[in-house]
């Protein structure tokens, strides 16, 4: 299939402008790339602007509720295992409501892939400052000094829980971050990418990201080497940070049920 | 990674990528105007996406002849990150005019020529050279057109108030 043919006809309400429309063209092109039939794949999401985004596709979809992408992406996954789960939201979404959830998946190591679109702000209410917003932003009528504390750093966080595969893409190259989405797919285990997605709207400043990001070549699978980096790094990096597979949960997946035990075939008797 | 210099069915599958990419580009654009209530810059992107059907249809034709290699999205080499005629996502605003659309439509058809030329100069192929240097007439031809647009546009009027501004109200 080409990669146009995974949008449905629900016609996106981004703004013009929105990086959003970045991460979904990439998101498309991942799925042609592997000529993905649209119903062995689901995209999930909580609450947000980029929540949206599994109306806009073919596949399955699940526009869930806010911060709990995960706890319906991993519910999925375990009972339906032949299915391939993209997960999806945004830093409010993910790291905020969602924070406790995104730390847990990272260590549940469930297989699947997790696509934060990270703009900086909360932007379907108009301009808030969230969890990786920087402590200065000032925009904001909630926080006229500005935050005033450090934003998370979702990749070093990431690292500490345990996920096997840790990324930061960019909306504005679409084709860079198709092909980094494709390679977190194969990915066997829970895939982390961070996507700096500029909201042009609240924040335009962002568009200086076209100027501002970099590569980042060095992918390790070494956690202690990936911690040095990931503390050292200024944000505006891309590539795949740290790649090492470990087994994914359930571990115990197995021919282990007895017959008549009602269990699923292939799961633990309870 | 592939080059478009590397053979002739390689150039002619950036080429027909490069025109289906700008229309499939403008059109989801236009959608995103039409969301926003923005149906002067709507028709806009839809005419230009029409060129660009258009265009992308005569290099079709070329192809026809040829089986072009199926490459994956991230295989082509364009100059930046995306091919050189299509609009960049972040580069739109919704309170954006005619003229500033059009002015950054010739922007990319100027860097379209400038793409072709590049590789009827580079080419060691004679029949990439040949074709690239036809392409590159036609981009010129429609820097030519559009600038022509634009010298019609009306002369720019004071913003419009915006109804949906970006901030909370103060």
């Amino acid at each position: 299939m080409k990669a146009k043919e995974y949008k449905s006809g629900v016609k996106p309400i981004w703004c013009p402008g929105c990086g959003h429309f970045g991460v979904f063209n990439a998101i498309t092109k991942a799925l042609a790339a592997v000529d993905a039939k649209p119903e062995d794949y689901a995209l999930i999401s909580g609450i947000g602007c980029s929540s949206r985004l599994p109306a806009y596709a073919t596949t399955y979809g699940f526009h869930g509720v806010h911060g709990r992408a995960l706890p319906v992406a991993t519910g999925l996954k375990v009972a339906r295992p032949e299915i391939h789960v993209i997960a999806v939201g945004g830093d409010g979404d993910g790291f905020s409501i969602g924070g406790n959830h995104f730390l847990h998946a990272c260590r549940r190591n469930v297989d699947m892939v997790y696509i934060v679109m990270d703009n900086q702000v909360y932007g379907m209410t108009k301009g808030q400052a969230s969890p990786t917003t920087p402590a200065d932003w000032r925009d904001s009528k909630l926080t006229p000094r500005g935050p005033e504390i450090p934003p998370l750093q979702p990749l070093a966080m990431a690292l500490a829980a345990g996920a096997g595969f840790i990324a930061r893409g960019y909306g504005g190259d679409p084709n860079g971050l198709a092909a980094m989405i494709h390679e977190a797919m194969a990915f066997r285990g829970f895939a982390f990418i961070q996507v700096l997605s500029q909201c042009i709207t609240f924040v335009p400043e962002q568009q200086a990201w076209k100027e501002l990001i970099t590569e980042f070549n060095e992918t390790t699978d070494d956690p202690a080497r990936a911690g040095a980096i990931l503390h050292g790094d200024n944000g505006l990096r891309k590539g795949v940070f740290y790649r090492n597979p470990r087994p994914s949960w359930p571990v115990s997946h197995g021919p282990v049920a007895e017959p008549g035990s009602g269990a699923r075939e292939g799961f633990l008797a309870l | 990674m592939t080059s478009p210099l590397d053979d002739l069915p390689t150039f002619l599958a950036y080429s027909l990528v490069l025109e289906l990419e700008s229309a499939d580009r403008l059109r989801e654009l236009a959608d995103a105007m039409a969301q926003h209530r923005k149906p002067d810059i709507e028709q806009v992107l839809l005419q230009l996406a029409a060129y660009s059907d258009q265009h992308g249809a005569e290099v079709r034709a070329i192809c026809d002849d040829f089986p072009l290699p199926d490459l994956k999205a991230w295989e082509f080499d364009w100059p930046g990150a995306e091919p050189p005629e299509t609009f960049d996502y972040g580069a739109l605003r919704y309170e954006m005019t005619p003229r500033q659309l059009l002015t950054l439509a010739l922007e990319l058809e100027h860097n379209t020529a400038e793409f072709y030329a590049e590789i009827a100069k580079r080419s060691a192929d004679p029949e990439i050279s040949r074709h690239a240097e036809n392409f590159a007439k036609e981009e010129l031809e429609h820097v030519e057109a559009l600038s022509q647009w634009l010298e019609g546009l009306p002369p720019p009027t004071p913003a419009s108030v915006d109804i949906d501004p970006f901030n909370q109200p103060h």
